[in-house]
């Protein structure tokens, strides 16, 4: 057989484009296989942990046991302004210069937040006082920290800019896998002659971009720094560690996959790409947020993703099909295939979708205390998608009916009709990407209406130990008890608490209870360094091989008052594994 | 078309060791076993991989799970290894047709040095019970210098070990042996 010249370069062109392929998912998969070694813990500071020093210290010094890349580092004064310098690392020695006024005493909170060798952040924070008289005389009046709350500059820049970014990965999905699905759908042979082949390239680009931007967005809301901290290195090496550094990475790589197979000369691999590219992308949406952490988990992954095919599938087809009515007599036989096909995703996409929002809603739901803005959002969405939704069965009982018996005058509704369709497609999932940002009800818990009189039981899976929090009345303190199963005083080998505030920028705060008349433990409202939301994480070891982490959320009001704001969900540490899969073994 | 297929079949298994579980964990105290047939004798053996805050290890306990019996520990050098029994509240018979009385509920290694730089295992031989299917976990804890590591935190149910932050080592009983 004589070798065509042109078929030798195809062949090439595969050979080069499977070769890429296959360094894609080798390059993946070295990168998320990041295998954990011993983390980095400090082993020593000045100034010490607790420490009460006569002067104010110049600089301070942080020592861990490895070598650590810093992400950041602070020191809070009372009014919660940070004094730190920038940070230095030589190895696992960090210093930075402190700007304390010679006479600034008063109670220091140094929060930081490294990264060890294995790219895992390890935090923490400690106190530290400065006292104008000696130690001895400890009755020298020392502010407490942070006694107003915190709001961050940038941080909302940074917010919206995720919220757009996410916008505008959903289009980009949406559109690809639209057109993809829309192919298959319709059943038109365009596989071969690619009509919007180019444009669908340049929208896989723009979805890569997309996805990779989300990493380092993600990196400056974890810093709580604005969208200017995209030009720093620890930004985008925080978000890859993340969960959403994951997902982007797989989102990335399913668009890459869409791109190539909307390539002309990768014919053969079409099928094998899509399907891949399709799965990968979708794969993004439960490796992190809300669908990765949704109970039963299992369930909500599977309908998350249903879900996600659907609303993407329909709104993306949209404009392949107002493209196809201006193509005569096949128009209308895609236009009713098309239609029957929506008859079965609709009702799947609107199942899914109702299924996973009482999820996320919760119990709350039908308790009344809820997050009003997670519903608000949540509420536009879905008065938009009821627009939508009348809008189609519209052109499907209407406008196809007489478009499909020939009446050139109904092509021209109809295809305005679906241009709208569309409009309205790409503002609900602008609308889903600020939800993607709101927290859902579920994670603040069992919220109570009247925070004053919560009382918070938090049980272990095996009910033998029920911790009991309990604001005081008057919201001096914050009550703490155990109790066994039968309902008794539990005795436990040790009782560890520790405070956390993304907003203050202060990592986990070891906390000192104080026992009380009752039995129980008190924390005053005094050692709750600054107003606003703190994390509450309660360590309870009952006996030398039983440990049990409870965790609460607890506000600080203005006036210096402390309300249960009911159950933690969401672990306070970052010391949560990169992959969210469930093991199934 | 094998060609196309085989490509097919390495990049889903390529998908599924990306999106799979990842191989991490090499921090924690590990057993070096992952799974043993239900019901018979095995040699277990806990590993180190590191000490507290950076100090040496100086003990190593081990909370031997219910249904684990004959639990023999292998002696080593420079190490104190040693068991705590617990009084049985109702005697049992076991296989061999011998009234039990009392069963190990820990094995410990004191007495040595571990460097945080370094790693060890510390064996013992076990008889685990007949029920496959199940997963026994020997919950450790790890005294050194400075500082203490309890292994021992046991997933709930339906969550996976990964999200824990000391996660007790766990054994998957498999199916019976035959003899």
């Amino acid at each position: 057989m004589r070798r065509d010249p042109a078929l030798l370069r195809v062949r090439r062109l595969h050979r080069g484009a499977r070769a890429l392929v296959a360094a894609m998912l080798a390059a993946l998969g070295v990168l998320l296989s990041g295998v954990a070694q011993a983390h980095a813990v400090l082993a020593g500071s000045s100034p010490e942990a607790g420490a009460r020093l006569a002067h104010a210290p110049a600089q301070l010094r942080l020592e861990f046991n490895e070598p650590v890349s810093v992400v950041a580092l602070r020191v809070l004064d009372g009014a919660g302004a940070n004094l730190a310098g920038p940070a230095q690392v030589e190895g696992g020695k960090v210093h930075a210069p402190l700007a304390i006024p010679l006479a600034g005493t008063g109670r220091y909170i140094v929060s930081y937040r490294v990264l060890s060798a294995d790219s895992h952040p390890v935090a923490a924070s400690f106190e530290f006082a400065v006292a104008a008289e000696p130690a001895s005389q400890g009755a020298a009046p020392v502010a407490s920290p942070l006694e107003s709350p915190i709001v961050r500059d940038g941080q909302s820049a940074a917010l919206g800019a995720a919220v757009a970014v996410r916008a505008l990965f959903l289009a980009t999905l949406a559109i690809v896998v639209g057109a993809t699905l829309f192919r298959f759908v319709a059943g038109t042979n365009a596989g071969t002659t690619t009509g919007g082949g180019r444009g669908l390239i340049v929208a896989c680009g723009v979805g890569v971009a997309a996805s990779l931007l989300s990493i380092g967005l993600e990196g400056a809301l974890a810093l709580g720094e604005g969208a200017a901290a995209l030009a720093d290195a620890q930004a985008w090496h925080l978000g890859y560690a993340s969960t959403r550094g994951t997902a982007a990475l797989a989102s990335a790589a399913g668009f890459v996959c869409l791109g190539l197979a909307a390539a002309a000369t990768l014919v053969r691999w079409r099928g094998f790409l899509n399907v891949f590219g399709i799965v990968a992308a979708l794969s993004a949406f439960v490796l992190s947020g809300h669908g990765a952490t949704a109970e039963p988990r299992g369930l909500a992954q599977v309908l998350w993703m249903l879900h996600v095919l659907c609303a993407l599938g329909w709104i993306g087809s949209l404009p392949p099909l107002v493209a196809a009515l201006g193509r005569g007599t096949a128009a209308a036989r895609i236009a009713r295939r098309f239609s029957g096909r929506a008859l079965v995703a609709v009702p799947l996409l609107l199942g899914a979708g109702l299924v996973m929002a009482a999820i996320e809603g919760g119990a709350a739901m039908f308790r009344g205390g809820f997050s009003f803005d997670y519903f608000e959002v949540l509420g536009i969405k879905l008065c938009l998608v009821t627009v939508m939704l009348a809008l189609a069965l519209w052109n499907r009982l209407a406008l196809l009916p007489r478009f499909e018996a020939g009446e050139a005058a109904a092509a021209r509704p109809l295809a305005w009709s679906i241009r709208a369709e569309l409009l309205l497609g790409f503002a609900i999932l602008a609308a889903a990407a600020l939800l993607s940002h709101q927290l859902p009800p579920r994670s603040l818990g069992a919220v109570s209406s009247e925070p004053e009189a919560a009382i918070l039981e938090l049980t272990t899976a095996s009910g033998s130990t029920r911790l009991r929090l309990r604001a005081a009345a008057g919201g001096e303190a914050l009550l703490v008890e155990l109790r066994d199963a039968d309902d008794r005083p539990l005795r436990v080998q040790s009782l560890e608490m520790a405070l956390a505030s993304a907003a203050a920028g202060i990592e986990s705060l070891p906390r000192e209870l104080t026992p009380d008349a009752g039995g129980g433990w008190r924390l005053p409202a005094q050692s709750v360094p600054g107003a606003g939301r703190w994390r509450v994480e309660i360590e309870v070891l009952v006996s030398d091989f039983e440990r049990h982490t409870f965790r609460a959320l607890l506000d600080k009001g203005a006036d210096g008052r402390l309300a249960l704001r009911g159950a933690d969900a969401q672990p306070v540490d970052a010391d949560v594994s990169g992959s969210q899969s469930k093991s199934s073994r | 078309m094998i060609r196309k297929f085989a490509f097919f079949a390495a990049a889903m298994a390529a998908t599924l060791a990306l999106f799979g579980p990842a191989g991490r964990a090499q921090a924690h105290a590990t057993l070096d076993l992952r799974e043993a047939p239900a019901g018979s004798y095995q040699k277990l053996a806990v590993r180190i991989g590191h000490g507290c805050e950076g100090t040496p290890t100086r003990v190593v306990r081990v909370r031997i799970p219910e249904g684990v019996s004959s639990v023999k520990l292998q002696p080593k050098p420079g190490w104190k290894a040693g068991v705590v029994r617990e009084k049985l509240a109702t005697p049992q018979t076991d296989a061999h047709g011998k009234t039990i009385t009392e069963v190990v509920r820990e094995a410990y290694w004191r007495g040595g040095r571990l460097e945080d730089n370094a790693f060890d295992e510390f064996a013992m031989q076990v008889k685990l019970p007949d029920s496959p299917e199940t997963t026994l976990y020997f919950p450790v804890v790890q005294e050194c210098d400075k500082g203490v590591h309890r292994w021992i935190q046991i997933p709930e149910a339906g969550r996976s070990a990964r999200e824990l932050k000391e996660p007790a080592p766990a054994l998957r009983l498999g199916a019976p042996q035959k003899h």
